[in-house]
Formats: C-alpha cells, structure tokens, sequence
C-alpha cells in the first residue's frame, strides 16, 4: 500500500530509491580501561592530526561552495579540536588509564554539560557543535570512515536532521536526495541540496516515523510530496516530471552557457540580483553575466547587531571572487521605510516611504555607512566592483558619498591596505533623479533604474496599498519616459544603465527597455536562461522602433497592444529545439 | 599584573570574538599563561571552550591576568582587543 505524505519542499527535483534510515544514536560511554597508556597518546596525537587536516579540508570545500558563513562551523570545530584545556582533560582521563575513545567522549562530555547550561535562545548551540566534532573523532578513532553516513548504494537519506558535517560529508553519488524532520529552507543541508541540485525536503517527521530501511522511497523536492512503496502509475508520474524537467534544465543550460545576444547581433548583459552570499551558486550555474543586485542589507538583518567591517568584507570579497572579473553591484545599506532593524531604532514616520531611508538614513548614521564603505573598499581587489547607492535624489547627495569614500579609502592606503578601482553608481528611482539624469551622469558612473520604486513614486501609488495595484504600470508612458530620459543623460556622458526591477524580469517590459537603450538587466537568476532565449528571437532595432512609438502613447494598455503586435516572437513557444 | 575590561556587547560573548581571542593569545603570546576571571569562575584565556563556559554577559568586568614572557604588551594587546571585539 502506498503511503502519500506532505513534507516541505526545499531543494527542486526528483528522488526515486530505497530509503537509507540514518538513526544517529548518540555515541555511549566506551568505559574501556588500557594497559599501555603511552600507546593511547600516540593514538590521540595522530588522530587530532587527521582531525585538523580533515576539518580544514571541510573548511576549504564549504568556503568555496557555500561562502564564509557557512563554512565558519569548521573554524569553530577546528578551534575546539585545538583547545588546550580540552586537551589536557583528555590527557588526565588517559592518564587515569583510560582509553583514547574513552577519554574524548568524557572529556567532550563535560564541556557539552558546561555548555548546554549556558546556551542563549537564538543561538547556534556551540553543545550541538561540539557533540558533532564528537561524533567525528570518536568515528576517527574507531577506524571508520568518519564524513558523512557511509552508503553504497542509490538511496535516499531519511533522517531526524544532517549536522553540517554530516552535509559536507554526503557522497552525493550514491544519495539522489534526503528527507529530514527537522531544518528549513535556510538550513545548511538545504542551502547545500539546492547548491549541488540535489533534491530534499524538511518537515518529514512523520515519514521518518513510518519509513522501514530498504523501502522504496519517492519525493518532489519543489512540491514536498512525498511516496512511500509507490505503485506502478505513482512511479510513472514522478519518473514523467522528472523527464520534463530533467529536458527544460537541458534546454535552458544551453542558455545558460551562451552570451545574451539579439537576434539582429546586438549584445546586453544579463545580470543577477541577489540578496545572501549563498545564491552566487545559482548566479554562476545559470550564466548570468554579473551580479545586477547585490541587496547588502540581507547581511543586517535577521540579527542582533550590524555585521563587522571584516565580516562585510569576508562576504563583498567572496562574491566578487566568485564572479571571477564579472561585474558585481552592490546596492549600499537600503532600510528605512518597511525595512527595519531591531538594534537601529528609527523615529516613527507617518509617510515612511517618503522618509528617512536608504542613502538619507545612512548619511544620518556616519558611523554605520563608514562600517560598510569600509567592507567594501577593502573588498575591492578582489573582482569589478561596482557600488550603487539607492534613494538619490540629488547630485549633492552623490558627492556627499563620493566624499566618504575618498576620505575612508584614504584612511585605508595610508595604513597599507590596498584598494582598487571601482564604480560608484546610483539607483534611480526617484522621478527627480530620472528627470535630473544628465546632471547625475557628471557624479554617478552608472545608473540602475530601480523600477518598482520608479513605478510607486511616480504614480504616488503605495505598492503595498492592494487597493491601488491598479495604477502599479510598468508600461504606462510616463515611466517609459523616465526611463527614456535616464537613459538619454547616461549617453551624454557615456554611462551605462542597467534594470533592477521588476520590470527587467517581465517579457514585453524587457522588449521596450531593450529598445530604449539599456545596458543591462537584472532578474533572478533562475530567470536568465529563458529571458536570453527571449531576447535571441527579438531584433534590437525593430525593438527600438516599438519604444519609439510606446513613448508617443497615452495609455500602458495601448503600449501593450502595440508590443504584442509588433513583436510576435514574444509569444512563440520553444518546444524544445535547438537554439 | 592584570587589567580588568568589561564586555559591552549588549549580547554577551559570541563565539567568533571569543575565538580571535584566543587565536591571538595563543600566537603572539605563546610564553604568557593568561587567565580569565570573572567572579569565582577562573578559566584558561587560550581555551575557547573555557571562554563560552565563562557566561559573560553585558557589563561584566572580566580581569585578565598574565604571568610569564611579555606581561605588559599581553595586557594591553588582549586588553585592548578584548574590548574592542566584545563592544561590537
């Protein structure tokens, strides 16, 4: 009989394979005594060795697949492995002629109570931290292969949760997919599921409770089904998805490795945006041609204080590395308005759109602006740096920020600390900023036009207020106008623009935005591949012709009619050939 | 000698300061013993375990004593380090 379960999906795609239980018993007390204790010590110091050299490799690995964050784990286990007082607890228990596994399950054991007293609400529990490092040398010493749960076989992982290492450690040839109790989408399991295209689900408790090992398991990792002993037609349907989708990756990979170019040869890029260090995977896996948005805020929120300079600067730096040259925007702190943060207590604002946020707050706050100037100075070696700063009105506002950054970059060389070149742009969505464009150009090296702002403040339309969704008009001519004149001032000066909004990822918007003449667009990432195939089958100039004539209409029910005419490759559906 | 510091990060000791710390203390300092004591509990400053045992919170004067090498330098490199990470 088959058994249908509803988890929580959390990494896309397919699993079909007989289930491989992981029952992590908590290891016991070996309670052995030894004859020859100077052979235990030897067995320890070489295995503290092996510790280090497979810790770091773990660091290493996870640094360059998840970023700094992630990998921060292993720092701490490397530094527990190291600790002397550790050490010498481990000692003393040899000494009393016990054996090495003996000794280390004590020894952890003690610090594991000390530290489960003390634990904060909130926090990783360094406890758990320290029973994983546990768990990894007491496989050590046994002589097993310590990584992750050692299968052969196809198979899907079930499991009360997977500890980072236990993560870093899957052989991910035999296990197609794992399903967990515990976790969400941010776990790192997940994010590791979603960074290797494996799939998972979280929330599976009550499959975990009625799983036998062996049994045929079968999930969606988008939808969170889940099958246990699927019949004939139920196996039919998940292998059918997993065809269907296993041909759209195909199609769009082809995509993904191509430059964006037009149909009549003219070339745009495009870009992702992006908001945590752990999406550049999906940036670089989907040929983005750069990061378009890089929404540093994501890295203050969620917590209790401002990340440090050098934290910032761990992550700018990984970013722009990992892009290996490509452009990488990166908007400068945008909070303020519905964007709050707990340790920055803001005054209350009655029109908070209209408010204090953005470059106006950050100007307000030196201290905290200086923070990330910095962060993002001393990254800039590290790839094509491009800092867009959101909310500008105004050239003085821009040469108010060019001013920091040539005091703190200052600061900086002086003390020995190199910086490179880089951009200093803005977001334009501020009508004044659009219509004020040819003036900005002079201070700004590049625009981005932040279009669902642009669209709110343009039409004094709150895109919250579900009442006025209405006038929420990506095509109506008056913002076709402002984009028309942001792009006119850019060329003046020979600046580039880019999109960043909603706008960039929409179809019929990408036509007319490609026609008025932007540079760049930016989407998510997922996005890219099928909006380059889009922008394959459309000739820039006759694009250019349509923007042309939409900038001449009254209504954005008229410009749509107009796109759609003119441009009946938007509708043409790809079934699947060749590009 | 000693020197006494107080943690003034509204949320106590976090494990990666903690782990600068020590990293330096162990480093630049490897002939100076150096402790940690706060109230009864004395603990061992190149122990980031000991460290996280310690259960400092905000406010909470912490003397930092070295014996042995460079005494003085000690103090007032950790000393000073140690207030600047645990204010952040």
């Amino acid at each position: 009989m088959p058994l249908v379960f509803q988890a929580q999906g959390v990494s896309p795609g397919i699993a079909m394979a007989p289930a491989v239980v992981l029952n992590r018993h908590e290891p016991e007390d070996p309670a052995r005594r030894t004859a020859e204790p100077a052979a235990e010590r030897v067995l320890l110091a070489s295995s503290q060795v092996r510790m280090r050299s497979e810790l770091t490799a773990l660091r290493d690995h996870t640094l360059r697949d998840l970023g700094p964050i992630q990998a921060e784990i292993f720092d701490a286990h490397l530094s527990m492995v190291a600790d002397p007082e550790l050490a010498g607890l481990i000692e003393a228990i040899v000494d009393e002629g016990w054996d090495a596994p003996t000794a280390v399950f004590r020894a952890c054991q003690s610090f594991i109570e000390l530290l489960s007293e003390l634990e904060e609400e909130g926090q990783r529990s360094r406890a758990e931290d320290l029973r994983d490092l546990r768990r990894r040398w007491l496989g050590l010493l046994s002589g097993k292969a310590c990584s992750g749960p050692t299968v052969g076989t196809p198979c899907i992982l079930v499991a009360d949760d997977l500890t980072p290492s236990e993560t870093a450690g899957l052989d991910l040839a035999f296990v197609k997919g794992f399903l967990t109790a515990a976790g969400s989408r941010t776990s790192h399991a997940s994010i590791l599921a979603r960074s290797a295209g494996l799939p998972a689900a979280t929330g599976a408790g009550a499959v975990l409770a009625a799983v036998q090992p062996g049994q045929l398991v079968a999930f969606d990792g988008r939808t969170g089904e889940v099958v246990l002993d699927p019949d004939a037609g139920q196996q039919a349907r998940f292998l059918a998805v997993q065809a269907a989708e296993a041909a759209e990756r195909a199609r769009q990979k082809r995509y993904a490795a191509l430059q964006t170019v037009t149909a009549d040869g003219a070339h745009l890029d495009l870009a992702a945006n992006i908001g945590r260090v752990e999406d550049v995977g999906a940036v670089l896996g989907n040929g983005a041609e750069g990061v378009g948005l890089f929404r540093s805020e994501f890295l203050f929120l969620d917590r209790d204080r401002p990340p440090t300079e050098d934290e910032q600067t761990a992550v700018y730096t990984h970013v722009l590395a990992r892009l290996s040259g490509r452009p990488v925007v990166i908007r400068t702190l945008d909070i303020g308005g519905d964007k709050v943060l707990p340790y920055l207590p803001l005054d209350p604002e009655l029109n908070p759109f209209l408010g204090v946020r953005a470059v106006r707050l950050c100007l307000g706050r030196p201290e905290l602006f200086r923070t990330q100037i910095r962060a993002l100075l001393r990254s800039s070696p590290a790839g094509d740096l491009r800092v867009m700063v959101p909310m500008v009105a105004l050239v003085e506002e821009v040469a108010q920020v060019r001013a920091l950054f040539a005091e703190e970059a200052a600061k900086l060389t002086a003390a020995g600390v190199p910086v490179a070149k880089f951009q200093l742009g803005i977001m334009v969505e501020i009508p004044a900023a659009a219509l004020n464009a040819r003036a900005l150009a002079d201070v700004a090296d590049f625009f981005s036009l932040g279009t669902n702002d642009l669209i709110q403040y343009t039409m004094a339309a709150d895109r919250m207020n579900d009442k006025l969704t209405h006038l929420y008009q990506p095509l109506h001519p008056s913002i076709l106008r402002l984009v028309d004149l942001t792009v006119q001032g850019a060329r003046a000066r020979g600046r580039w623009v880019g999109v960043c909004g909603e706008m960039a990822s929409d179809p019929e918007a990408a036509l007319v935005l490609l026609g008025l003449g932007v540079d760049e667009l930016s989407l998510s990432a997922a996005g890219i591949p099928a909006m380059r195939e889009l922008l394959s089958r459309v000739d820039r100039s006759r694009a250019a012709a349509t923007a042309h004539l939409a900038l001449g209409m009254g209504t954005a029910a008229e410009v749509l009619t107009l796109v759609r005419s003119r441009h009946p490759e938007l509708q043409k559906e790809d079934q699947g050939e060749a590009p | 000698m000693t020197r006494t510091v107080t943690v003034l990060n509204p949320t106590g000791f976090h494990a990666r300061p903690a782990r600068s710390f020590v990293d330096t203390a162990a480093t630049s300092f490897p002939e100076t013993k150096i402790t940690l004591t706060k109230g009864p509990k004395v603990i061992n400053g190149k122990s980031v375990l000991s460290m996280l045992t310690l259960g400092a919170k905000c406010g909470d004067a912490i003397l930092i004593e070295a014996v042995g090498g460079d005494e003085a330098r000690a103090l007032s490199e950790l000393g000073d380090l140690f207030e600047t990470i645990f204010q952040e």
